[in-house]
């Protein structure tokens, strides 16, 4: 097969023309996949040093809600797309629920009676970790 | 070939900024609170080990609960003979004692006898914690019970005082932090950000060369409300006091877990939060709780008078009026996020 | 010689050098120098393009297939095959395709073949990963193709110029 294109040996118009439909495929790409807030979320669930479950915030279409296994004072765990909480705790202290909603890459929800922590990661992180 | 060169290059620019090394993150449970260290590091686990296990060690002989801990040990042993104590344990106690004569007690390591009146103090029992506002004349009589500091001889430590109490509670877990960059730097890692409870320590940059970024928490706010974003220098520690952090509601008031030990009554300094960025993860920790006691003019003047520890340090200080003062070495990636609930911001300068 | 065993000779060259280039390549992988899953030169893209421009469109595809199957076995890798093969496949078709347009260079066909390389890499490993996320790769993916793109249709070019093997050429 013989074509006009082997013969050639200098870039044409159309040659740029598909650079730049690969650079508009790549644009678009980009901007489907523009990092929002909460985008590639992952909460991990902790409890009592043990990783229990990973939940992937940022690929949930509809919101999920789990009894963690194994917690000391039963605790809901309420997850949607982008964010995280604990619905409900029968721990004393309440902090965790009182925490409400965590959406930001580096925040925590702990339930220090439940020795559990919910850690928000991945995204992207504004912040490696939170003080006070 | 010679063009392939400059090509790569500018590929190389195009595509540079997809790092793609995912940090290992560990999470655990240890001196009552919750702790998290994020190496990066392309294979931390044994360092991670080992640095949870330093801590599990610390835990050990710093714990007030556990029965056989050299700190339970010199509380029973109060008013006697002096107790064989670990290396670290003493070295702490001197660290402890330092912060406390130079805070002129307002760090006090002994408040626990007053604390434990409060329900805030064996913190293993919080969920179970009968919280109370003690009578004035118990009080009267716990408060000279928190006056004299354990004194340290070699490996050898005792409390004056029978029915004196040393919580370590305000040190340690800043402390811990010394141990677990030890630990992952034994085991190579050169890059991670260590959470011990609130106390945030830097080892090293983040594998990019920029600074760790740390959240400041709203003392007023919600779970995700932060006073500010800041960079945390290299091998620096930040750690906050607020009397948000934990606190009980008695016929409408409201009473925190920081005492005062001049009063023996929850601080009263018009602070809402102190965060000290030190360079001694120990003394950040300590420093945090007496400048919270102290109070803003108080932190501001020894700062500024450039003697001593504190100017050594980089603070903000929230005001329950809602003024957030920030001493100037923080300023160099500060981002103020408290605008919208009301907060104002000042660098301070010397 | 006979029409069929020159054929076969010129096939069984061209996947041999293909496999080489391809290995050489994997000794050097560019992704060393820039983070980026699957970031290859595509030198052995060269092979296609010149068997495609100066033989027939069934040798080239043979090709590509020997050369997709003897790398995965040669490298040990027989995972990474769904990937190299997805990605060589739809290369392969987009390049056929514009090289029956005219007007275009062997730069335009071997940038989109990159690009088409590259994205049919990101779906198989979308498809075997089950997971949507590896599209974010694609973006960089594709910048970086117009560069890999631009260098081997130069080196295309120069190849099918100084080399005119083909059906009619002088052998």
């Amino acid at each position: 097969m013989r074509s006009s294109a082997a013969d050639r040996t200098r870039p044409t118009l159309l040659d740029g023309l598909v650079v730049l439909v690969v650079l508009v495929a790549a644009g678009a790409i980009l901007f489907a996949f523009r990092p929002k807030a909460g985008n590639f979320l992952t909460a991990r669930i902790v409890l009592d040093n043990e990783l229990v479950a990973e939940i992937p915030l940022s690929d949930l279409d509809e919101p999920v809600t789990m009894e963690v296994p194994g917690a000391k004072y039963p605790i809901t765990v309420e997850a949607e797309r982008g964010r995280v909480r604990v619905a409900h705790s029968d721990c004393p202290s309440q902090d965790c629920v009182h925490t409400g909603w965590v959406s930001r890459s580096g925040g925590q929800i702990v339930c220090l009676p439940n020795r559990l922590v919910i850690t928000v990661t991945g995204g992207t992180a504004e912040a490696d970790a939170v003080t006070g | 070939m010679k063009r392939i060169v400059p090509l790569l290059c500018a590929a190389a620019l195009l595509t540079g900024c997809a790092s793609s090394q995912e940090p290992v993150i560990q999470s655990f449970f240890a001196m009552d609170t919750t702790m998290s260290i994020t190496a990066y590091d392309d294979n931390p686990t044994e360092a991670l080990v080992a640095a949870q296990q330093e801590v599990n060690r610390l835990d050990a002989l710093w714990s007030r609960t556990r029965p056989d801990s050299d700190v339970t040990r010199l509380n029973a042993a109060a008013g006697g003979s002096a107790v064989e104590v670990d290396p670290d344990t003493a070295a702490l106690l001197e660290k402890a004692n330092a912060a406390a004569v130079e805070s002129g007690m307002s760090f006090d390591p002994v408040l626990a006898p007053v604390m434990d009146a409060w329900g805030f103090g064996a913190t293993e029992s919080e969920t179970t914690a009968v919280h109370r506002v003690p009578e004035q004349a118990e009080l009267d009589a716990l408060l000279p019970l928190t006056r004299d500091l354990p004194v340290v001889e070699g490996d050898t430590a005792v409390l004056p005082v029978a029915g004196q109490a040393v919580d370590l509670g305000a040190i340690a877990k800043g402390a811990a932090a010394d141990y677990v960059v030890e630990a992952l730097t034994e085991h190579g890692v050169e890059s991670a950000i260590i959470a011990l409870g609130g106390n945030i320590t830097a080892l090293g940059t983040k594998p990019d060369g920029s600074p760790f970024r740390v959240y400041v928490r709203d003392p007023q706010g919600g779970g995700e409300d932060y006073l500010c974003l800041m960079s945390l220098p290299a091998g620096w520690t930040c750690s906050t006091s607020g009397g948000y952090e934990r606190y009980f509601e008695a016929d409408g008031q409201i009473y925190h877990h920081i005492i005062d030990p001049t009063t023996g009554y929850p601080a009263q300094s018009g602070l809402l939060s102190v965060t000290v960025v030190a360079q001694d993860p120990a003394l950040a920790d300590a420093w945090s709780t007496a400048l919270y006691v102290l109070g803003a003019d108080e932190a501001l003047s020894r700062w500024e008078s450039g003697e001593g520890t504190v100017a050594e340090m980089d603070l903000i200080l929230v005001t329950e009026e809602g003024r957030v003062y920030v001493t100037e070495g923080l300023e160099e990636g500060l981002e103020t996020l408290g605008e919208g609930a009301g907060y104002t911001y000042e660098i301070v300068r010397r | 010689m006979t029409h069929s065993v020159r054929r076969l000779t010129r096939c069984a060259v061209l996947t041999a050098l293909a496999l080489a280039i391809s290995v050489c390549e994997g000794l050097v992988p560019l992704s060393i120098l820039i983070p980026l899953p699957g970031l290859r030169l595509g030198l052995a893209n060269l092979v296609t393009v010149y068997a495609l421009c100066r033989l027939s469109a069934r040798e080239a595809f043979g090709i590509l297939m020997a050369r997709c199957l003897l790398g995965a076995i040669v490298g040990g890798n027989l995972s990474a095959l769904a990937f190299s093969l997805t990605g060589g496949i739809l290369a392969f078709a987009v390049m056929w395709l514009l090289l029956h347009v005219r007007g275009l260079s062997l730069f335009g066909v071997c940038i989109a073949g990159a690009a088409a390389h590259n994205t049919g890499q990101i779906l198989a490993a979308m498809g075997v990963l089950a997971s949507p996320a590896i599209a974010v790769y694609l973006a960089p993916l594709l910048l970086a193709s117009i560069l890999t793109g631009a260098v081997t249709g130069a080196a295309s070019i120069l190849l099918v110029q100084r080399v005119p093997w083909g059906d009619s050429g002088r052998t």
